[in-house]
């Protein structure tokens, strides 16, 4: 299959476990922490999803991305998602040195036929992952409100 | 207020692993282990908020939401990020995190702005902020022992972040 390069105008989508969503006061989730685009020990590169993967409006891309998510790993109400959009992300990363690359990686083995990775990406720098959380990569939604009953 | 008493006991907390176990039963001690800790230091908490961490670490580390992925809530971070509180002494709530590592997190917002300190453990915290100072977007971030928070962030001038809420301490 050709390498399929996100166009800059699309949105990235990413799981966030509920332990790093920022809630304020009066339990209302404002955004996550840096940590949740921080590379684990054994992962080579950031994993997402494809939001105009799906047709349709912003509302029927987030539900419709959200459910395939849901099919390649757990996601309960609790969990958040942060959408960014390609262009900002990639202009953040290029601001730390790291020029990424947002490709869509569908597979056999995995459900989420909108499965994207960001490649070349470096997560040793919280300043970078501050940005992305609080600038590039920080419209956070709530799972409950996008996930099929 | 660091060195004595039950606040300078928090440094001697060590992390305990109880491999024997399931993971939930492992979760339910740990949450257990980090309620018994904060009430060594009760004294010091304001009494709503304290009642307010105990429902945000049954959430953390709920069970039934849980990543395997996760390492378990260390006991070390949550000391110091009891110690960095009293320290601090942040007169707004801070929203609370975990790593995947197990490190307690805190995050202090208003607007764009914010400031997060990670609790890596034996005092050591690492903290990134950003701010909006006279119309330009300034970031820092450092990791020191928590007592040099208020020295490396003040260029900063986090006082917005963690001034004007809700009391912390007693």
């Amino acid at each position: 299959m050709a390498t399929k390069y996100l166009p800059d105008e699309d949105h990235v989508v990413r799981h966030i476990n509920s332990q790093l969503l920022i809630r304020d006061v009066a339990d209302h989730v404002i955004g996550c922490f840096p940590q949740a685009f921080e590379l684990r020990p054994a992962e080579k590169y950031l994993s997402a999803s494809w939001l105009e993967f799906f047709p349709g409006n912003k509302h029927e891309r987030t539900i419709a991305v959200v459910g395939a998510v849901a099919k390649a790993r757990t996601v309960k109400p609790a969990h958040g998602f942060a959408l960014g959009n390609v262009a900002e992300v990639k202009d953040a990363c290029a601001s730390f040195g790291s020029k990424i690359r947002v490709i869509h990686e569908p597979n056999k083995n995995n459900p989420n036929t909108a499965y994207t990775a960001i490649r070349n990406y470096r997560s040793d720098e919280v300043q970078l992952l501050q940005l992305l959380a609080n600038e590039a990569w920080s419209e956070v939604i709530e799972a409950r409100n996008y996930l099929a009953p | 207020m660091l060195l004595s008493g039950a606040v300078g006991n928090l440094t001697a907390v060590k992390d305990v692993e109880d491999k024997q176990s399931d993971i939930r039963t492992q979760l339910i001690s740990k949450l257990a282990s980090l309620k018994r800790i904060t009430a060594t230091v009760a004294m010091h908490l304001d009494p709503s908020w304290r009642l307010a961490l105990f429902d945000t670490l049954d959430r953390l580390i709920d069970p039934d939401d849980w990543d395997l992925e996760f390492k378990l809530p260390s006991d070390q971070s949550f000391s110091t990020f009891l110690r960095t509180m009293i320290y601090l002494h942040p007169l707004r709530r801070p929203g609370l995190g975990l790593s995947p590592t197990g490190h307690f997190l805190a995050a202090w917002s208003r607007d764009r702005d914010r400031i997060v300190i990670e609790c890596i453990g034996n005092d050591e915290v690492r903290w990134v902020l950003s701010r909006t100072i006279g119309g330009e977007r300034e970031s820092g971030a450092g990791t020191v022992l928590l007592h040099r928070v208020p020295e490396v962030t003040a260029p900063y001038e986090p006082e917005k972040l963690f001034h004007d809420g809700d009391e912390i301490l007693a």
